[in-house]
């Protein structure tokens, strides 16, 4: 793995810095290097949370440029369209199907005009169910879990990480309490990702992501 | 500590150069380019020159590590303080460390009585001159730092440190100018090691600057050329890369603009057609935060009782009350700033009243001084402490209102202490009784000429929340009754929770996701639409929330 950037969006308190941590992770147990950095301070405000994650051996600098994310993973609709700029145009964006309008500011925004804006900036899209199969499993909290699931199984998919592997460390960093409840939400995610996944898509994405 | 904090400590800070120390002291000052989270972007490497402190740069989390070992070392042998100074993108990166071996830690020490330590005019002049004494040795332990690096041999030489030299060198080594330049990779910005640059730049045909915030390395770099009658050009970085962070997009720019070369951007986005509006997304008030009632009910007295008042802010949680819906407090300047602006302002003014708004912690930490001197001096002032139990901004430490044992102290019998003759202490999701003693404040300051002093304490809602999770409390959301909405957005655009807001018809909605079960939103609503979706037990809860 020479390079592999992935921008994680979403809202201060969805658990970014968690999920970021999660494929930091994985990668550092695969001997692949990696870096993640993050807005902070008033991140667990309900503010706006960028985090940076770059892996790879040629990296060096902990921020992405602009447009060379390969993927995006979003925790919500309106940051993952504010964002979308640091994604490559053939790159790859995972987003949590759950818009939350900013309290006290008015908006007229439909989730479905979100996500045809992504559409129309990135070639690979992907949205996922991610908050509403957490509130299902009573977790609400537990929607970063969910796309982790479908991060991994994307990855596994290309071939860059295996998914054995991840679920062996993801079980382990999961605290111990809600442990078993989070790992299904987790397996909803990669399964949800997994029907998502066409062979061409993969084909297409293997072009971009396994250098 | 961050940058500013060292604002606070820099009278100890100019003397610990002074006295010299006795075992290795680094100081760390992680300065915020950028201003993610703070008050401004000041370069703390000025510290090392107006205290003659040695600075020194990591560029990443495992340098960090190992420059701290490092400095230990250096400050232990030159019995001298050392800084080292951190950016964002050191501080807040997580990167790969490769642990070594602890060394042993000594907590216990003992205290040998020496002149040096006592800085009266006769002993803190000899200390000078063997200050200077140090400074020389400590110029010549540079000069073989073994982190300050070159790369490539080049005749374009770029000099940089901390996590700028790993946009430089990112940038470079996908760039055309691989094969022309020549890095120099600097950890110890001051002194600057004079030998090593020398050596290493005297054969280039120009130099590029490129550090985060203010020139410190290119000025030192110049005066160095100069001294030593080298004439190289050195290219500053333009005057507009000196506010905000750098990134490789930035870096690539500065180096376009000062080699006046294009270079290759790998990938861009694809051309933006239509952009669409996105409304912004400052922090907010957590769900459940007992600052939200405070300042939606402190909004709601003063246009009700037609009272004009200068709100003198100060930094914590609070601060975001500046922003929308609450729009509150007018001067937020320094941590624990408040009152002492408040003393002036109500000196002042006599067409508003003054009123500080300050945090448990920075009341703590600042406010008490000036506290006194509202009472001393008669500063009709209303205070209004918001005691959460503990520094809530910065990630949950304590402070000395966070109980422990049986130590806790109680900010309202400090107040009485030192005089104050009106001290209440109220619970701010209590909103009638927060508007019941404001009132009687308010009187207190305009009729006794005093100031008046109200303690709103609960505790933070994500400490709360988190200790329910821990022993597995159920937490019950709130739900708005259809039927009684009539839509009047009092709750989602005035009480503004970030678990509120608008759906059909205007009408309130509640995100179970989101809420947190703290009930505090009832209140808001004038057509009592709000309820839990089941009975709470407000025992169980009151052990959480106080």
């Amino acid at each position: 793995m020479r390079e592999l950037n992935i921008l994680v969006t979403g809202i201060g308190g969805q658990g970014q810095l968690f999920l970021s941590r999660i494929i930091g992770e994985i990668f550092l147990k695969n001997n692949i290097p990696a870096y993640i950095a993050e807005t902070h301070g008033l991140s667990q405000r309900g503010g706006t949370v960028v985090v940076h994650v770059r892996i790879g051996r040629e990296v060096r600098s902990p921020l992405i440029p602009i447009g060379e994310a390969h993927i995006m993973i979003s925790l919500e609709l309106i940051e993952a369209s504010r964002y979308i700029y640091y994604l490559r145009s053939d790159g790859v964006a995972i987003i949590n199907n759950k818009m939350i309008p900013p309290p006290g500011k008015k908006t007229n925004l439909e989730p479905q005009q979100l996500i045809d804006y992504v559409r129309s900036r990135v070639k690979h899209v992907y949205i996922l169910n991610a908050s509403k199969t957490a509130l299902e499993y009573k977790m609400p909290i537990s929607a970063n879990i969910y796309m982790i699931g479908g991060l991994v199984k994307l990855l596994d998919r290309l071939e860059i990480i295996s998914e054995e592997l991840s679920d062996i460390i993801i079980k382990d960093l999961l605290p111990s309490r809600d442990r078993e409840i989070n790992i299904k939400i987790y397996e909803n995610g990669k399964k949800e990702m997994n029907s998502l996944l066409s062979s061409e898509d993969i084909s297409d994405l293997l072009k971009i992501l396994s250098r | 500590m961050k940058h500013v904090g060292l604002n606070v400590a820099s009278d100890a800070l100019m003397s610990s150069a002074y006295t010299g120390v006795s075992e290795g002291f680094v100081i760390v000052s992680a300065d915020d380019p950028s201003m993610w989270s703070s008050q401004n972007e000041q370069d703390n490497r000025f510290y090392g020159l107006i205290s003659y402190i040695p600075v020194f740069e990591p560029e990443n989390p495992w340098e960090a590590k190992e420059l701290t070992k490092k400095l230990y070392d250096i400050s232990s042998e030159n019995k001298h303080p050392v800084i080292l100074r951190t950016t964002t993108r050191v501080s807040h990166t997580r990167g790969p460390v490769r642990v070594g071996e602890l060394r042993k830690i000594r907590v216990k020490g003992s205290f040998k009585p020496e002149p040096k330590y006592v800085l009266v005019p006769s002993n803190a002049r000899v200390n000078r001159i063997d200050l200077l004494k140090r400074w020389s040795n400590i110029k010549t332990t540079v000069e073989n730092l073994e982190f300050n690096k070159v790369y490539g041999d080049g005749r374009i030489a770029i000099v940089s440190p901390s996590t700028a030299f790993s946009h430089v060198y990112e940038t470079v080594y996908k760039s055309e100018l691989i094969d022309k330049v020549r890095l120099i990779k600097l950890s110890s910005v001051y002194p600057l090691p004079e030998k090593f640059l020398v050596s290493n730049l005297s054969d280039v045909e120009k130099i590029v600057v490129i550090e985060e915030l203010e020139p410190l390395v290119e000025m030192q770099l110049r005066d160095i050329l100069n001294r030593n009658d080298i004439r190289i050009p050195v290219l500053s970085k333009p005057y507009e890369y000196r506010v905000f962070e750098l990134t490789i997009d930035r870096v690539r720019e500065i180096l376009e603009k000062t080699l006046g070369v294009a270079l290759r951007k790998e990938m861009s986005t694809r051309k933006i057609e239509g952009e669409i509006k996105l409304p912004p997304r400052p922090p907010v008030f957590c769900a459940g935060c007992p600052y939200r009632p405070l300042f939606f009910e402190l909004k709601r007295i003063l246009a009700k009782e037609r009272v004009k008042a200068v709100i003198s802010g100060d930094i914590g949680c609070y601060s975001l009350a500046y922003y929308d819906p609450f729009n509150m407090q007018h001067t937020i300047v320094e941590m624990g700033g408040s009152i002492g602006l408040g003393n002036g302002f109500s000196t002042v003014l006599d067409e508003a009243i003054t009123i500080s708004i300050i945090g448990d912690s920075t009341f703590f930490h600042a406010g008490i001084p000036a506290l006194i001197n509202s009472v001393y001096n008669r500063h009709p002032q209303i205070i209004i402490v918001l005691d959460n139990m503990v520094t809530a901004m910065t990630g949950h430490q304590p402070s000395p209102s966070t109980p422990r044992e049986d130590r806790y102290v109680k900010i309202e019998r400090l107040a009485e202490s030192v005089g104050v003759r009106y001290v209440a202490v109220v619970d701010p999701f209590n909103i009638e009784e927060f508007r019941k003693n404001f009132l009687e404040a308010l009187r207190v300051i305009k009729e006794e000429r005093e100031v008046a002093v109200i303690v709103a304490r609960r505790r933070c809602a994500l400490e709360a929340y988190w200790n329910m999770l821990r022993d597995g409390v159920e937490v019950i959301p709130y739900t708005v009754d259809q039927d009684k909405c009539i839509g009047c957005g009092i709750c989602y655009n005035l009480f503004a929770c970030p678990a509120i807001y608008a759906g059909e018809n205007k009408k309130a909605y509640i995100d179970p996701e989101l809420c947190i079960g703290c009930g505090s939103c009832v209140v808001s609503c004038p057509f009592n639409a709000i309820k839990p979706l089941k009975p709470v037990d407000q025992e169980t809860l009151k052990k959480y929330w106080f």
